[in-house]
């Protein structure tokens, strides 16, 4: 089975790659546009980031393998409820691994109730929204490639933030900096996810006519 | 020949060359007032606006069109709505924030959802708050350099906002003789430029009219001074800068609704924002914030009020449909005699669907008619007439008025 | 007389601030992904926005009275209070259902059902629900700024459908063509609304 899945991944065309990706060409942040509500308002640094992000990490690949196992004695309409308690019982698990980093005070602070927010954040519980169930190697894969293009996205919106807002960059004074108020501000983390989007949809279209040419050439 | 000149020039360069001419004469007293700082913060705004423009071209690869005078007015509208003292380093940010955050990320000319100043002002605003607030005194020289040294005041607005009553005599406030915004303390030459551009078929006086006098009934019914109804009138109208917003900033060709009655609500609701943000908001100036507010339902608006009215205002594939439709019920009903005619209607729809988006637009804008009657005679004159972006803005939903353009 | 009339007062102003000055996209950006959502797919904004007040109504009295009898002097309340919300929000679901069900006309059932799960079970409720054990309200202030909350959002989706039209046009760059675009027009507005406060929220 496990050789199987191996040659299918090696033969797999560019256009398929491209739709498995989740990293760089369906990145769930930049392109999909999913999990803005923490990112919009409680990653204004490099910190929150760090702890949304851990926090992500643990809570999407557990809902994503759990719910899919799930997900085969429950009608599809409630799939989301069940991701969402899964996403719960996940928390618990990833608040523990925070607590060992930060104090509960420093959490509190730098992410708010963003942090059991994401329970219910499309991040986490938007996989239910599709209709079709996948195997234990896929729902793994996916779920850590997903939350990995979460956290990429996470660290450049925070350190964006972080330097031009306070002129900081984790907590050491940055080279290069602005004190710009308005990127602490939920308006700043619109405009900086848009900037932001609006660079990774630019660097696709680059990567891909750069893969055009190539096709072209061979 | 003239045809030709009017599709080389960008439809946005009258519009704001007559804007800009206003604006040169609020330029030239803020020189007289403070010296050439001013001139330095115009100077500095044009050349980043300029420069905002050719990066874009450059990004998009497209040809850099140097009749698109729009960038330019935006940054100049910014530019007079900050202190004579600004910090150089403000103006270019205000600056490059509304030509390309503004303006370019929505696609350029006419497809901004909010006017781009207000964009730029209301980021700068937010992030320099406690600098783009404090105004020098009018006949103070500045100083030259990155950072102005010259003692700073509070402009009467921010005196109002603050619950006080602003000790400025009614002379100085229409003259513009006390601290505040550059462009937007010099009541009467505001009003002047007003009608001058309303008299220039620049816009109508719709959006401009309703939007003065619903800040001033507000101001008149809701004083937030003790001195009296008639004194918070004065304070509230000549120093809240709404001359300046009534001229600039409410008028932007391309967010206005099309109907005469929606430019009224819209005005109104303009109004009634700016004051409400002057009164719970943190910032003197409302009408910014209010614009980025209202802008947006402008479509609305027209949607609303279009159901009621009974003037139409087609979109550009309406109009396209209506020529097809037009051709070939000539060409059924008198193939003789409509030949000669045909030809002409056939090569404008042509032209039509040619031309780039904005002329869509404007055409659009035009075919302000009743769709079942005058469709067929007025809109072609009114497009071979010219200058009709302008012009049908102030065709009223008024039959007599209607009537008379088709005999002409 | 003049207690209620003041007690109504303040629970009017509870309600525009929850719409207005703590708007729940533009001050919070709760719900921000629902939204943009909203505005690509063709679900009837109206019935979404009709189960989401009704939602985050019915699950924050639930939570409010778990919280307050049940939960409120556990020493490990912190791991289990998004659970608790959750299930407060399942129950609210599954009472939405059934009034539906029952009460509307058979037309809107059928999109109310499909619009269901991500109506009732998103950032905006969850947030909500937080805020208002946060700010420690009593029941009637809970409901009053649920319901604020959830205009607030209807109001955001109202602004949304208006400006997308614009948002759609050709001349737009590639890279801000959809997601950028519309984030842009949201800054916009959310500036306007911070203009109101002039400082964040806590968050």
């Amino acid at each position: 089975m496990s050789k199987d899945r191996k040659r299918s991944r090696l033969n797999l065309s560019i256009e398929e790659f491209r739709k498995e990706d989740l990293i760089f060409n369906n990145n769930p942040v930049f392109v999909s546009g999913l999990g803005l509500a923490a990112l919009i308002t409680a990653v204004d640094s490099v910190r929150s980031a760090f702890i949304i992000s851990v926090a992500v990490f643990i809570m999407s690949i557990i809902t994503r393998i759990i719910g899919n196992i799930v997900c085969k004695y429950i009608p599809e309409r409630l799939w989301i409820m069940s991701y969402a308690l899964i996403a719960c019982m996940a928390y618990i698990p990833s608040l523990l691994v925070l607590e060992r980093m930060y104090s509960l005070n420093a959490i509190r602070i730098a992410v708010g109730i963003y942090l059991p927010m994401l329970v219910a954040d499309s991040m986490v519980i938007s996989r239910a929204e599709i209709p079709l169930r996948e195997t234990f190697m896929q729902s793994t894969v996916f779920g850590l490639r997903s939350a990995v293009g979460f956290t990429i996205a996470a660290f450049l919106v925070g350190s964006v933030r972080e330097v031009l807002g306070k002129g900081t960059f984790i907590g050491t004074p940055a080279v290069i900096h602005g004190n710009l108020k308005i990127f602490l501000t939920v308006c700043g983390g619109f405009i900086t996810l848009s900037l932001l989007s609006a660079l990774w949809q630019r660097l696709i279209s680059i990567s891909k006519s750069f893969s055009a040419r190539g096709g072209d050439d061979k | 020949m003239q045809e030709e000149n009017r599709q080389i020039l960008h439809p946005s360069f009258r519009g704001c060359r007559d804007q800009m001419l206003t604006m040169v004469l609020l330029i030239g007293l803020d020189v007289y007032l403070y010296g050439p700082r001013p001139a330095i913060i115009i100077l500095i705004a044009t050349v980043f606006a300029v420069i905002c423009d050719l990066v874009n071209a450059l990004f998009r690869r497209s040809r850099y069109d140097i009749s698109d005078l729009s960038s330019v007015c935006f940054a100049w509208v910014f530019a007079l709505m900050m202190p004579a003292s600004c910090n150089y380093y403000i103006v270019i940010f205000g600056t490059v924030v509304t030509v390309m955050l503004g303006k370019w990320v929505f696609g350029g000319w006419g497809g901004y959802p909010f006017h781009p100043a207000t964009f730029g002002f209301a980021m700068t605003a937010i992030c320099y708050s406690s600098r783009v607030f404090l105004y020098p005194k009018p006949f103070t020289k500045l100083s030259l350099g990155i950072e102005c040294t010259a003692k700073l005041f509070r402009s009467p607005a921010q005196i109002l906002k603050l619950g006080g009553t602003p000790t400025v005599d009614l002379q100085d406030l229409i003259v513009g003789d006390y601290s505040g915004p550059m462009g937007t303390t010099f009541f009467l030459i505001l009003i002047a430029a007003l009608i001058l551009l309303i008299v220039h078929r620049e816009f109508s006086w719709h959006a401009s009219g309703s939007f003065m006098l619903t800040c001033a009934v507000w101001a008149f019914l809701f004083p937030r001074i003790n001195a009296g109804h008639v004194r918070s009138l004065m304070y509230e109208v000549l120093s809240g800068g709404i001359a300046f917003a009534a001229v600039y900033l409410v008028n932007e060709p391309t967010i206005l609704p099309k109907t005469p009655r929606a430019k009224l609500i819209y005005g109104a609701s303009v109004g009634i924002f700016s004051m409400l943000f002057t009164r719970i908001g943190v910032y003197a100036l409302g009408n910014c914030f209010a614009l980025l507010l209202v802008s947006p339902l402008s479509t609305f608006l027209d949607n609303v009020t279009e159901r009621r009215s009974r003037v139409y205002v087609m979109n550009a594939d309406e109009i396209e449909a209506s020529y097809a439709e037009m051709s070939t019920a000539e060409a059924e009903g008198s193939p003789a005699a409509s030949e000669s005619e045909q030809e002409p209607a056939a090569e404008e729809t042509q032209e039509g669907s040619d031309a780039s988006d904005d002329e869509a637009e404007a055409v659009e804008a035009e075919a302000v008619a009743d769709i079942g009657e005058s469709v067929e005679e007025s809109v072609p004159e009114e497009e071979v007439s010219g200058e009709a972006a302008s012009e049908e803005e102030s065709v009223p939903d008024d039959p007599d008025r209607n009537g008379e353009e088709e005999e002409q | 007389m003049r207690e209620v009339f003041a007690d109504i007062l303040s629970y009017i102003m509870l309600m525009l601030t929850a719409i207005t000055l703590q708007n729940s996209v533009f001050t919070r950006g709760l719900g921000t992904s629902h939204l943009l959502s909203l505005a690509d797919d063709t679900t009837d904004t109206f019935v979404f926005t009709g189960i989401l007040t009704l939602c985050t109504t019915i699950s924050g009295m639930l939570y409010w009275t778990v919280n307050r009898f049940l939960l409120q002097n556990l020493s490990f309340k912190r791991y289990i209070r998004p659970l608790s919300a959750v299930v407060c929000m399942s129950v609210a679901f599954f009472v939405v259902l059934f009034i539906i069900v029952k009460k509307a006309p058979m037309k809107t059932v059928q999109k109310a059902v499909a619009a269901m799960p991500s109506a009732a079970f998103n950032t905006l409720i969850l947030g909500t629900i937080f805020l208002t054990e946060n700010y420690s309200m009593n029941l009637v202030q809970t409901i009053v700024f649920s319901i604020g909350s959830a205009i607030g959002f209807m109001v955001a989706v109202l602004m949304i459908t208006e400006g997308k039209d614009k948002l759609n046009n050709d001349a737009i760059p590639n890279a801000f063509k959809g997601l950028p675009s519309m984030l842009m027009y949201l800054a916009g507005l959310s500036m306007a609304i911070y203009a109101l406060t002039g400082h964040p929220f806590s968050i």
